[in-house]
């Protein structure tokens, strides 16, 4: 069964529906309503607030605690500054993705570690040398995200962060509706956003005041659905959906490099002393395998297959997680050269969007694909075009207003 | 630069003096203040130190004189005991019924020897790639050599325990506590325990002479070896890190911050210390780190050294003056003293290996558990050199007149003083997972790290074994090939 938040009593009266998903082992909503289209409307043109307290969320306090992050993350820790925010993945000795996260720089000997999956074991396991202290704070902390265009004007009104000179990837203390917490410039949308970290028990209060300050700018609280589309446009990996865990992988096919997750950008392989780096070299060296690609399917294929079974193009009413195979372009091969593994249509950009793990020689912009479609219970195939990733990447997800004042577009 | 050995205990010892005399510049650093380490001052037996070794190092030069090893005497309280001398022909006399079985399994193990030896004087087999097919081979042509009931004997016994092993072919309870007790040293097991006939082998098989003079004539040889072969040799020189660069080992750093670079390093120090806690832990991969991890190595030793103001006189054979003892006459008198081992409590009674001279006795307990409940208190030391002469008092009943209690060392005692993690005198625990090419793990059981120039040298790695010379040999020839 599982467990409780320290927001389930606020969000199940919220909710109209009854559509509640596990997640890492507590209970979240999927919508709010019958369908989560309000509420993704709301990440892109005012702001949704979700519950992110399943997070998994640890403390890494000591004064070995840089460089002991160092050697599990595959960003250079050390050299993160108190603030700041590092985005990186975790591996295992053989250079396969275990997760990816966030470490957080408090203050030079205080981290704050997030992951998809509970780590704490392999975190203590390669303690042993170092001076840190571990703590996973998964229950003590409660987490809300705040995301959308409106989220800084909102935040604002209940914090004394000054929130117009957060930069992207900063973290800072301060007090939101009067309580003591973190807020920090992060998000799984792609948008301008905040993320918020709070006492369990001070959680219920700062989300009250969050929807309160909220309303008149059209704040809605959102599910894990609208989510899911938004982290699609902003084309974001999920594990568990675009990579697997090497730890569940039965195979070694079906584990995953950083760079065959598109997460090549996280590592520094110059950098010595880091589990998974020798692997990594001797990846290197032989020419990474599969790339991470944004897909976009040709639209008007989809209108001509549903019409030759007398449909008209039909759309799932969420993202969809089902891995489809992927063909090379022309449709005369049936070996697939790779799979996309999320797929959504994106109401903001008006097209159909697949995140795809394909071999390296596809990932050139505009190289043409297949991608299996299914109507009817057949099997088909739909053209695809490798298009950039982000497919959705607007300037104010970055833009800091009283940092580049000058700049100011928007 | 040149090459620094880390440990100048017996295996630090032979692989200098083996480096230098190979041509390297070579220094020998000791934490403490004398060199030998557990071969100073605590373990006794020199059966298993290596003759090949002494050879090629020419320890003889040195004063060194091997000689048979003398007999151990296992009184009883009913009968006369048992003075048991290794050569069956001399055996023959005191074993009555026994002897023609005793001579037999001295006969089966002599066969066996070869066999066993060649695993353990060459480098462990590499089980990993496929490459090293030949060298198998060889081995197993050694095998091959045995006749078929040989090799089917020694395959029905191997897994076995040696209370089954020895019980089937011996009558007297003495002799099997004699031969189980040997086999027992330095492995968390009691003779009940599964594939103890297995070390039983490898220990007869690396058991010979001993050293005229023991353990302290043994150091005295190597130092001298080392001195003349040119090794700079330091005691009081503690290791605290192993400096690693680029994946590279480049020397040493010493508790007070001297610096001191080599071109590369023995360790002969255990593994699991040098790769846990002599090197950064960003240095290792996590293979090997989680290997150390798991390594096992349970201390089971304590020493106690008895003053003596008169003879030791045994009440079931008055007249008979010894150098070795064993205080223990069944073999499940080992079993029970496993058994608080196992469960982390004080024995209530002692199994003894006792060495003696005219003035004094030192005692070996095997059965003092380096992770007894409540720790290892100074009540606690004492109790263990009172239950030493309450074991002794049923068979020398004069023992709390003649003998008083000098030095007791409890296993932590002896992880502090001996430099010894978990008190350990092997460095790891003698087991069939932690022999061969699984000493200390799969891919360091062949003296390399991950770690470019750093080498391992101590009985934590192939072959193991007590005071026997070979890890630190087989780890210098693979430092000098490099």
């Amino acid at each position: 069964m599982p467990r409780r938040t320290a927001l389930f009593e606020r969000t199940a009266a919220l909710m109209t529906s009854v559509a509640w998903k596990e997640w890492a082992g507590y209970a979240a909503p999927c919508n709010f309503d019958a369908h989560s289209e309000r509420e993704y409307f709301a990440i892109r043109h005012s702001a949704g607030l979700l519950d992110l307290s399943p997070l998994s969320k640890y403390t890494v306090t000591g004064s070995d605690a840089a460089r002991y992050l160092a050697r599990l993350w595959t960003r250079d820790i050390t050299r993160l500054k108190p603030g700041r925010v590092a985005y990186a993945c975790l591996c295992d000795g053989e250079g396969k993705l275990l997760d990816d996260g966030t470490v957080a720089c408090l203050d030079p000997e205080t981290f704050r570690v997030t992951s998809s999956e509970a780590w704490l074991g392999w975190f203590e396991r390669h303690s042993r040398g170092f001076t840190v202290q571990i703590e996973d704070c998964t229950d003590q902390l409660a987490a809300l995200a705040l995301q959308g265009p409106l989220s800084r004007k909102i935040l604002q009104e209940i914090c004394g962060v000054d929130l117009d000179g957060m930069r992207f990837f900063a973290v800072a203390a301060g007090r939101i509706a009067g309580v003591r917490g973190w807020i920090s410039r992060t998000g799984y949308t792609g948008d301008l956003g905040f993320e918020i970290w709070i006492a369990h028990e001070d959680a219920l209060a700062v989300y009250d005041a969050l929807l309160v300050a909220g309303k008149p700018y059209n704040l809605e609280p959102i599910g894990l659905d609208a989510l899911d589309v938004a982290r699609i446009e902003a084309g974001f990996v999920m594990q568990g959906v675009d990579y697997i865990s090497a730890q569940h992988c039965l195979t070694e096919a079906r584990k995953s490099t950083p760079e065959d997750a598109g997460l090549g950008w996280t590592v520094n392989l110059e950098r010595e002393g880091w589990i998974g780096r020798e692997a990594l070299l001797r990846e290197r060296a032989e020419g990474p395998k599969w790339a991470l690609v944004g897909l976009e399917l040709d639209w008007a294929e989809i209108e001509a297959l549903h019409s030759e079974y007398g449909l008209p193009p039909h759309l799932g009413p969420v993202a969809c997680r089902n891995a489809v195979p992927v063909y090379p372009g022309g449709g005369g091969s049936k070996t697939p050269v790779g799979q996309a593994t999320s797929s959504t249509w994106s109401p903001t950009l008006k097209s159909y969007l697949m995140l795809a793990q394909v071999q390296r020689k596809f990932l050139a912009l505009g190289t043409e694909l297949q991608v299996e479609y299914t109507v009817e219970f057949e099997r088909r195939t739909i053209t695809a075009r490798v298009v950039p990733r982000p497919f959705f990447d607007p300037e104010r997800k970055t833009f800091t207003p009283s940092a580049t004042p000058r700049k100011a577009s928007q | 630069m040149g090459v620094i050995v880390i440990g100048g205990g017996h295996n630090g010892l032979v692989a200098a003096a083996a480096l230098a005399r190979g041509g390297q510049a070579v220094t020998l650093l000791e934490g403490r203040d004398c060199f030998g380490g557990v071969a100073s001052g605590l373990l006794h037996d020199t059966d298993s130190f290596s003759p090949e070794i002494a050879a090629e190092l020419d320890l003889a030069s040195r004063g060194l004189e091997f000689q048979e090893p003398a007999p151990v005497f296992l009184p009883s309280r009913e009968g006369s005991g048992l003075l048991l001398h290794r050569d069956p022909r001399r055996a023959a006399k005191e074993l009555g019924e026994d002897a023609e079985a005793y001579t037999a399994w001295r006969g089966f193990l002599e066969r066996v020897r070869p066999f066993a030896a060649s695993q353990l004087n060459q480098l462990a087999p590499d089980i990993r790639t496929s490459a090293p097919l030949l060298p198998l081979l060889r081995r197993g042509l050694a095998l091959r050599r045995l006749s078929k009931q040989d090799i089917h004997e020694l395959l029905r016994i191997g897994p076995a325990c040696v209370y089954d092993t020895l019980s089937e072919r011996f009558q007297n309870p003495l002799l099997v506590t004699a031969l189980s007790a040997r086999a027992l040293s330095g492995t968390w097991m009691g003779p009940r325990s599964p594939s103890s006939t297995a070390t039983l082998l490898l220990g007869e098989a690396q058991s010979g002479q001993e050293v005229v003079g023991g353990a302290p004539a043994l150091v005295a040889a190597l130092v001298a070896a080392c001195e003349s072969a040119g090794v700079v040799l330091r005691t009081c020189a503690r290791v605290q890190r192993i400096q690693v660069n680029q994946g590279r080992a480049e020397g040493v750093t010493l508790e007070g911050g001297e610096f001191l670079s080599a071109d590369r390093v023995l360790s002969c120090v255990g593994p699991r210390r040098t790769l846990l806690e002599l090197v950064e832990p960003d240095s290792l991969p996590i293979r090997e780190a989680g290997q150390m991890a798991n390594l096992r190595l349970r201390g089971t030793l304590a020493r106690v050294c008895l003053e003596l103001s008169g003879p030791m006189v045994y009440a079931c054979r008055p007249d008979l003056q010894v150098t070795r003892a064993l205080i223990a006459e069944d073999p499940l008198d080992l079993e029970r003293a496993f058994d608080s081992v196992k469960h982390r409590r004080m024995p209530s009674e002692l199994p003894l290996d006792i060495r003696q001279d005219a003035r004094g006795a030192t005692v070996l307990i095997r059965c003092a558990t380096m992770e007894l409940k409540g720790g290892w208190t100074a009540a606690r030391r004492g109790e263990l050199g009172e239950l030493t002469l309450a074991s002794l008092e049923p068979f020398v009943p004069t023992i709390r007149s003649i003998a008083r209690v000098t030095g007791v060392l409890t296993p932590a005692d002896i992880a502090s003083r001996f430099d010894l993690e978990g008190g350990h005198e092997m460095h790891g625990e003698i087991s069939l997972d932690q022999l061969g090419p699984m000493r200390p793990s799969l891919t360091l059981s062949r003296h390399t790290t991950p770690i470019g120039g750093l080498y391992l040298g101590s009985s934590g790695t192939h072959p193991g074994g007590a005071i026997s010379g070979r890890p630190g040999w087989l780890a210098a020839g693979v430092l000098g090939r490099s």
